[in-house]
């Protein structure tokens, strides 16, 4: 397992030292600020003034990494924030717009994470999941649960449609239908517990509410109903109440 | 000889001939209403053609014009407008995490972070360790507590992350960028033959070699509550890992 995640970790800083895309701009606005490092917070160490030519190398987070254009010896590299960068234009004259993170882009996003935490029954539960917005009102989700208890251990997964009633609303419901699987395995420490671990498919329905609550973020409460079909005489109905965070891209 | 024609044989050869007259005027019309429609069409499709086309470049101006253009786009259609984005870091550590009431053990693990903001990071980690023995094991050098299974030690949690931005200045021309930060988090512990809800907090310092290459120190402790020795209470492992990390 811990080799390959080092496999990875290589193949993904081989492909880093490989690519550089970069794009030349130039700027519009009477000056922009040029930091030493990607937030705020770092020092203005230098400033680009109307009509100075720009390369754009690369994006982190809200900013821009740029480097001005001359003499290899006279070059500046800095950080520059996404609003200095919509005040400049390409070659052609067309200006540039950086995603922002708005409720625009929001309504316009391919991909959703979301980590909740909450309750199943009585035991805390952590939720992840990772949606692919289908279409303004559908989404589908893949969903992971787990509830560790003092008796048993459950976890849940599941995939699901999520359907957003009003998707142009900053606060807006939703609804889920899903299905999935649960396993439970009783604690280790429970006298006469075995090491089995009981599996069941279930049925879920998700009601909740979203709002966008600022660049790139949700905020959602959820109330899930999940009916499991067991083995026994009874299905078992569980609840699950859950609040959490998304991010999308 | 030339027979006359009677009036009524006149009256009907001149009703004939003046149907014979109007159908081919009718006909006649008819063809030049057809060919009028025909033209009418071809000259409306061709006026919408022309009509579409001075849409598109009126619209093409309009955007070349005073508008913005996302750079995303762009991105799809020229490939030179390709932003490098960098939001995701991930990285591999090794440490000690020092688990309570069985000894202290070498740490290994993998983590995958997402930058929201210059300041506000999402993490997931992953850790695995091999517990040693209990002091009691030791000493008494009876019966184990655990089997060998049991005591692999695996880990994982998805933590909220802040960033304090700073700078560390080794000389005068020797600088780089650095993050202190704190994580809160939660996840789940598989020790001795169980897993448990585990709550994890921690601070770290990043320093960043180049832009997307770090080096990072860390310091995570992971609460659970356990019943392994016996009696139920919340137990604090702390761990301690150096580790490398690139954004991409």
């Amino acid at each position: 397992m811990f080799k390959h995640i080092v496999l990875f970790f290589l193949m993904v800083l081989s492909a880093k030292i490989l690519s550089a895309d970069e794009l030349r701009v130039t700027v519009t606005s009477q000056f922009t600020n040029v930091h030493s490092g990607p937030a705020d917070e770092y020092p203005v160490f230098y400033v680009i003034s109307k009509g100075e030519e720009i390369d754009i190398l690369k994006e982190r987070t809200d900013w821009y990494k740029i480097r001005t254009v001359g003499v290899k010896a006279k070059q500046i590299e800095g950080w520059i924030y996404r609003d200095a960068l919509t005040a400049t234009v390409l070659k052609n004259g067309v200006g540039l717009k950086a995603p922002t993170g708005s409720f625009e882009d929001y309504q316009s996003r391919d991909i959703e994470l979301t980590f909740m935490g909450g309750v199943l029954d009585n035991t805390a539960a952590l939720s992840a999941t990772g949606s692919w917005i289908w279409t303004r009102n559908i989404a589908v989700d893949a969903n992971y649960t787990q509830a560790l208890g003092d008796f048993s251990d459950n976890k849940l997964w599941s995939i699901r449609m999520r359907h957003t009633v009003f998707p142009a609303w900053k606060v807006s419901p939703y609804l889920a239908l899903g299905t999935g699987e649960i396993r439970t395995k009783p604690k280790a420490s429970l006298v006469q517990s075995g090491d089995d671990v009981r599996k069941s498919s279930h049925y879920e329905v998700g009601l909740g509410v979203r709002y966008y609550l600022t660049d790139g973020v949700l905020v959602n409460a959820e109330y899930r109903s999940v009916l499991a079909l067991t083995d026994r005489d009874e299905q078992e109905r569980i609840d699950q109440w859950l609040i959490g965070a998304s991010v999308f891209f | 000889m030339i027979k006359r024609l009677s009036d009524v044989d006149m009256h009907v050869a001149l009703k004939t001939s003046i149907s014979t007259t109007r159908d081919v005027l009718i006909s006649n019309r008819l063809k030049g209403v057809v060919s009028y429609c025909v033209l009418c069409l071809i000259l409306l499709f061709i006026h919408a053609q022309i009509a579409m086309a001075q849409e598109d470049v009126v619209s093409s101006n309009r955007s070349s014009g005073d508008t913005n253009i996302d750079p995303n786009i762009e991105r799809r259609s020229v490939e030179e407008f390709d932003i490098d984005s960098e939001n995701i870091e991930v990285g591999v550590f090794a440490g000690i995490i020092s688990i309570e009431d069985f000894s202290s053990d070498v740490v290994l693990g993998a983590r995958i972070a997402y930058h929201v903001s210059e300041n506000v990071f999402i993490e997931a980690t992953y850790g695995q360790a091999t517990a040693g023995e209990t002091s009691f094991e030791v000493l008494s050098g009876g019966a184990p507590f655990l089997t060998e299974e049991e005591r692999d030690y695996t880990y994982y949690d998805v933590s909220l992350g802040y960033n304090f931005n700073g700078e560390v200045f080794f000389t005068k021309d020797l600088v780089f960028n650095t993050d202190f930060f704190v994580t809160l988090g939660a996840g789940n512990t598989d020790f001795a033959g169980d897993e448990r809800f585990t709550v994890s907090a921690g601070i770290g310092y990043r320093l960043l070699v180049t832009d997307y290459l770090s080096v990072r120190f860390d310091v995570r402790d992971h609460v659970f509550d356990s019943d392994i020795i016996g009696v139920e209470k919340s137990v604090h492992n702390l761990m301690f890992t150096l580790s490398t990390s690139i954004f991409f």
